[in-house]
């Protein structure tokens, strides 16, 4: 719809039009912007006290301290290549640096990723060299004020506190919260750090965003990432959003969605809100929340009714989907797809009409489908959906899941996994041999730091590290309690069950948060509330660098890995994270043996000397050690070398023309950027990488692959293994196969095309745990085969709750009738360490009158100046100003039923008791049930003001109360993600 | 003889605000002072949302400049619209006058000083030796003189916002329009403010 | 800062007063004039105050603008 009345031309109109009319109101009104959060803007204005404008030049930028470097643009300017590190999208930034000063920053238009291109966010992020409410120094909270403390005594009293809980209570007694914002090598360094300390009770963001994807979609295919790109979405014929608001949190991915928009694709946006994604939508679909699994097989009844499934690629590739389709039609016909989600059949055919005519197309989701009890189902959905197109592995097609931090996607492949090893290998004995060879570390010894039978066990995770610490000893499945605890660079307001949290967080005897912020932890820590504190809490805070003040390798979204230069040093008294945790490695005493592989460095930070793991002999660790998912190819020299030469990789299929780096003469050719994984073998065999995954249609060398055989080669008698001639061009082997080992190749007679070396290596092993490569090499090369196998994927994932993926109210929701139709889970007596509870909780709500005394379906999400937690971006004034207030977005009618109007202060309040401080925002977004609160927000407890609470001069420009302060129980069947897109609530005037 | 303009693409604005944040950034301008700013209508509302982003338009006859009663405005060749704020009184009647709301003030004081009257200058400065610490201080960056274009159409998370000479970005949006139109998309073919800046059809 | 612009306010209508009024602004340098400083983008140069090489500078700096450039594919 035009914004001004359509005419041949423009013309100036008298007034100049219904837009103008709006602006000069505007104005007159004093109104920055017309949309309707900004009329909420205003009344926070106290919040910009101390930042207000001089009267006279308007411009006064920060006075420099005395004795500063000088900044006027005469001094010796360089220009740092980096990479926000706001979202997984990875837009590339050039930082210039002025004598040592951040002073500009420059578009990278080379990039083929972002072309130069921001959000908000990260147009904003030259204030990273500010810093202004950065923790300064470490700090200890000693009677209700956060004190000053030297890096000496504070890593000393830590480090000693953690040996007691070791010795007192057992290594699983001690969990870390860890970060999805620290680099590759970083992340990998404290999964080495984690099992030198004897536990698995580690975990990251990744937890709370994308495990249900990452469990769903690897159980399904292989492996559980992005399977194309942002980039590649350019070629998508059709596009369908379900629970992905992308215009707000991958803003830039939206550069290549509206052009392929422009060339005809087809954008479909299904979310139970109407979002700015939706508002540019060709058809846009309104979802009850959370019934995500019903809306997608509704599709599929469309699809295999009318027979426009693929068949010959379901025969050739696909295991499993003629009990799916025998499921989707008896169950989700129209009549139930609309009892269940609210959709007509009309749309639902004509969503589905538009997928099967308009290949290839791609899947897009995000929170909205993972963040459920039954996220794992849904995400599985997705997958069927796209198998019966038949657009998986093709140019276009996909299931393009965008992930949510700048590095999530690196962390889960190699970080702090409470249920891996690095890259995916599990825990059991042979892979911690595996890496205790990568390692060069005794396996027994390993061992012997664990708790007895710990060491295959699965940690607990970062949405239940609360329960770890308040349950009955003997429901949890570790000698103890947790009681000790870390967030290192992640945030408490991003989890659910605020109220419990405060209680776990006064219940622990050891409290450490490292992050470049105080963060919410500390406010939370420090507030008196009613409850009790354990009086021999010791709370810490030590101060992080960003990732513009070290260098490292980050993962986007879409696989590729790009280098950060280190733009600044370090500011105030901050160490980047693997300083710190080299530091206490030391004084823990497995420093050394920890280390034992990497150049280690003399560093000067916070005026003294530290020891630092030299950032690329991680790297080169990494590529010895991780062959599962191919990050064995990705040498330094490669990323840098692709890093200068931008300009070489196509925009449509990040592939590079020819192009010699100037600096090392690495020959760019054919290669991926940023080399996406898999990139496999040695970094010599040279790999381009992988840009789209499961593209049978290229070559093995040449990026392609099949779905990857990792289910076994047959079940219920039929072969799991693909179909004759559904091989990768080249391939020796011609039909399905399954993974390679030693033997294999034995037996087809390419045991000696290894070097002597290589087959000292690999005797004994498979493809996965050959150090050398050579098995790789070989397979790949030699004969244009897969090691991974070529199989199918499959549609029943018969080791989880729900074989088939199946429809499941949440636990707190406002419609008692669907509750009794489709109702939850039984009760888990041990889900990854704790009793997790579905069925009783489901069936109290019910019995207590949840339903009608909170009628309004909760739903929370994310805004596009804002980042996860929100402590860091709050902190930017250039981000702070955009949205001051917290509020709650409701639909005018149930707004009219409470007498509320827009912009007042009401109280929102769910069924754990708490209740938070809004303000309203009527709109018609939202359906008439369903409000949405940003869960950005926190520096408020329950309309409280903590600004107190934060060590001085830290707190953030923007406080506001958490939703999650508020939220609910209900954790996913099969990961533990927390049901935070669906829950209950009621809202009053204050 | 280049005209420099600026065109915010409807179809493609997503209110990231990346422009908004670009130019603070860039300029450090302080809190309170909004030289770019997103708007959009109809909030909300299903199938009718748009936004552009707005700031200066540079006008060819300029109502700033018409009304300053110390004529503290000027244009230099490419058509950009800057002021001296050493002779700026603060008066307001720009902000009246100006279809767009582009002139900005911190916030009013007693006797309803305004300050000096801030604004987008296209990234080209002001009345100060170009590049120099004392234009940077009064008016922000002048990336025109360093061979660059605005940074908040540079940084465009869409390339919704297009910023430059203004023949170049017609073309660069004529080509999507019609791309749009021969895919059966919504054109969004109307260049907002222009009759208003330019008179007349746009080029 | 109140009395400072309450001084200014007065100053400037005193100023009218007598007809001392600064009207007009300084003269200022064209954009073309290559900025004093290092941060100048040093991949296409131009000659500075010369116009047209200035332009031309531009216009290839605005195809940074323009995605479809660099989308065709190979």
């Amino acid at each position: 719809m035009s914004i001004v009345k359509k005419s041949g031309e423009t013309t100036r109109t008298a007034g100049g039009g219904h837009l103008v009319h709006s602006l000069k109101r505007a104005v007159a009104s004093r109104m920055p912007t017309l949309d309707r959060r900004a009329f909420l803007r205003r009344s926070g204005i106290g919040a910009g006290a101390g930042l207000a404008a001089s009267q006279l030049s308007l411009i006064r930028p920060a006075m420099a301290a005395e004795g500063a470097p000088t900044t006027d643009g005469k001094g010796k300017v360089e220009v740092k290549r980096t990479v926000c590190t706001h979202c997984s999208v990875g837009c590339a930034i050039d930082a210039v640096v002025e004598n040592g000063v951040w002073t500009r920053h420059e578009p990278v238009f080379d990039s083929p990723i972002n072309l130069g291109a921001h959000c908000a966010k990260g147009a904003a992020i030259r204030e990273h060299g500010h810093g202004d409410h950065r923790l300064r120094y470490p700090m200890k909270l000693v009677n209700g004020k956060y004190t000053r403390l030297s890096w000496d005594v504070a890593l000393t009293e830590i480090t000693n506190q953690m040996k007691d809980i070791q010795k007192t209570s057992g290594p699983d007694s001690l969990f870390m919260v860890a970060s999805s914002k620290s680099n590759n090598e970083q992340g990998y360094l404290l999964r080495k750090f984690m099992a030198f300390m004897g536990t698995n009770n580690c975990d990251h963001q990744a937890r709370i965003c994308h495990s249900t994807t990452v469990a769903g979609v690897a159980n399904t295919w292989g492996y559980g990432a992005m399977t194309n790109s942002y980039n590649d979405m350019r070629n998508s014929k059709s596009a369908i959003y379900i629970g992905s608001n992308a215009a707000e949190a991958h803003p830039v991915s939206m550069l290549h969605m509206l052009a392929a928009k422009e060339a005809g694709c087809k954008m479909i946006v299904v979310d139970p809100r109407y979002t700015r994604t939706a508002a540019k939508a060709d058809q846009y679909v309104r979802l009850r929340s959370g019934t995500d699994v019903a809306f997608l097989f509704g599709l599929c009844y469309h699809i295999f009714k009318n027979g426009w499934e693929d068949k010959a690629y379901i025969d050739d590739r696909v295991w499993g989907m003629n009990k799916v389709k025998d499921e989707v039609m008896a169950k989700w016909n129209p009549q139930n797809v609309e009892e269940v989600t609210g959709v007509p059949e009309a749309e639902m055919y004509q969503a589905a009409h538009t997928l099967a005519h308009n290949r290839p197309g791609t899947i897009v989701w995000c929170m909205g489908q993972t963040q459920h009890t039954i996220g794992n189902n849904m995400t599985r959905a997705s997958c069927i959906l796209q198998l019966a197109l038949g657009n998986v592995g093709k140019e276009g097609g996909g299931a393009n899941i965008f992930r949510g931090h700048d590095n999530v996607q690196g962390v889960t492949d190699l970080g702090p996994n409470p249920d891996s090893l690095p890259g995916y290998y599990g825990l059991a004995e042979g892979s911690w041999k595996h890496f205790c060879r990568v390692w060069n570390t005794s396996f027994d010894d390993m061992k012997a730091r664990f708790a007895d039978g710990m060491m295959g066990a699965k940690g607990t995770t970062v949405s239940r590290w609360i329960d770890a610490v308040l349950e009955k000893k003997e429901n949890i499945a570790q000698a103890n309690p947790v009681k000790g605890l870390f967030f290192w660079g992640h945030a408490p307001n991003s989890q659910t069950r605020g109220l419990d949290m405060k209680r776990a967080m006064d219940a622990l005897d050891l409290l450490v948060v490292v992050d470049p912020y105080p963060t919410a932890t500390a406010a939370m820590a420090a507030m008196q509330t009613e409850g009790t504190v354990n009086p021999n809490r010791a709370v810490y805070l030590l101060p992080a660098s960003t990732q513009f003040e070290c260098s490292g390798s980050v993962t986007a979204s879409n696989r590729s890995l790009q280098w950060r230069e280190k733009v600044i040093d370090p500011l105030f008294e901050s160490l980047p994270d693997h300083v710190i945790m080299q530091a206490i490695a030391d004084k823990m005493g497995f420093g050394d043996e920890m280390s034992k592989n990497h150049t280690m460095l003399t560093t000067k930070f916070a005026g003294k000397e530290w020891r630092e793991p030299q950032i690329e002999s991680i790297l080169e660790e990494i590529n010895k050690g991780l062959w599962t998912i191919g990050y064995t190819g990705q040498s330094p020299d490669r990323l840098k070398a692709h890093m200068r030469n931008m300009h070489l990789f196509d925009v449509r299929t990040l592939r590079a023309r020819a192009g010699v780096d100037k600096e090392t003469g690495y020959d760019m050719s054919g290669d991926y950027f940023g080399l996406p994984w898999p990139c496999w073998g040695n970094p010599d065999m040279k790999h381009p990488g992988s840009p789209n995954l499961y593209q049978p249609s290229r070559s093995v060398m040449d990026g392609g692959s099949p779905f990857r055989a990792r289910f076994g080669v047959e079940k219920d008698g039929e072969s799991l293994l693909a179909a004759d001639g559904s091989s990768t061009p080249g391939a020796d082997i011609q039909m399905g196969y399954p993974e390679f080992s030693h033997e294999i190749l034995k037996k087809l007679g390419w045991w000696d095309e290894l070097t002597p070396d290589e087959k000292v290596a690999a005797e004994g092993k498979n493809w996965k745990t050959d150090l050398s490569g050579g098995m790789v090499r070989v397979i790949m090369k030699n004969h244009g085969c897969h090691p991974y196998g070529n199989a199918r994927a499959r549609t029943i994932v018969w080791n989880f709750p729900d074989p088939i993926p199946v429809h499941r109210e949440p636990l707190y929701g406002n419609r008692p009738d669907l509750i009794a139709k489709y109702p939850t889970y039984d009760d888990f007596k041990s889900h990854w360490r704790l009793p997790t509870l579905y069925k009783s909780i489901q069936d109290k709500n019910i019995a207590d009158g949840v339903p009608a005394a909170f009628p309004l379906v909760l739903t929370s999400g994310r805004l596009v100046e804002y980042e996860g937690g929100g402590e860091e971006t709050r902190s930017n004034k250039w981000l702070a100003e955009l949205q001051q207030e917290n509020f709650v977005e409701i639909h005018p009618s149930a707004a009219a039923a409470r007498g509320l109007r827009h912009g007042e202060t009401v109280w929102l309040s769910t069924p754990t008791g708490a209740r938070i401080k809004l303000q309203t925002l009527v709109t018609n977004r939202v359906p008439l049930d369903t409000v949405f609160v940003p869960f950005h927000f926190s520096g408020w407890w329950q309309g409280k003001d903590i600004v107190d609470s934060y060590p001085e001069g830290t707190a953030p420009i923007v406080r506001g109360d958490a939703v999650n302060t508020a939220t609910t129980y209900g954790y996913d069947s099969v990961t533990m993600m927390q049901e935070s897109k669906t829950t209950v609530c009621q809202v009053a005037k204050a | 003889m280049a005209q420099m303009k600026f065109i915010c693409d409807t179809e493609r604005c997503i209110e990231c605000n990346g422009c908004v944040t670009a130019c603070k950034a860039e300029h450090d301008v302080p809190w309170g002072v909004n030289r770019r700013r997103v708007v959009t209508i109809n909030d909300g509302e299903v199938g009718a949302e748009k936004s552009i982003s707005v700031a200066c338009m540079h006008c060819s006859d300029a109502p700033c400049m018409a009304v300053c009663p110390v004529q503290c405005f000027y244009r230099t060749d490419e058509g950009v619209v800057l002021h001296d704020k050493d002779v700026c009184i603060g008066c307001g009647y720009c902000s009246y006058a100006c279809p767009f709301g582009a002139p900005q003030f911190p916030q009013s004081s007693t006797f309803g000083m305004r300050g000096k009257m801030d604004k987008c200058t296209f990234c080209a400065g002001g009345p100060e030796e170009n590049g120099s610490q004392a234009e940077y201080e009064k008016y922000g960056r002048n990336r025109l003189s360093e061979g660059k274009l605005p940074a908040c159409a540079e940084m465009c998370s869409t390339k919704a916002l297009l910023g430059g000479d203004g023949d170049v970005i017609s073309d660069i949006f004529r080509t999507r329009v019609t791309m749009r139109q021969s895919n059966g998309k919504e054109a969004g073919a109307n260049l907002f403010g222009w009759g208003t800046a330019y008179g007349g059809k746009p080029a | 800062m109140r009395i400072i612009t309450l001084v200014m306010g007065i100053a400037a209508l005193a100023l009218a007063g007598c007809g001392q009024q600064v009207i007009g602004p300084k003269s200022d340098q064209k954009s073309s004039v290559t900025a004093d400083n290092n941060y100048v983008d040093q991949s296409t140069p131009w000659t500075s105050g010369d116009k047209a090489s200035w332009e031309k500078t531009i216009k290839l700096r605005s195809q940074g603008q323009n995605d479809y450039v660099r989308s065709k594919s190979l």
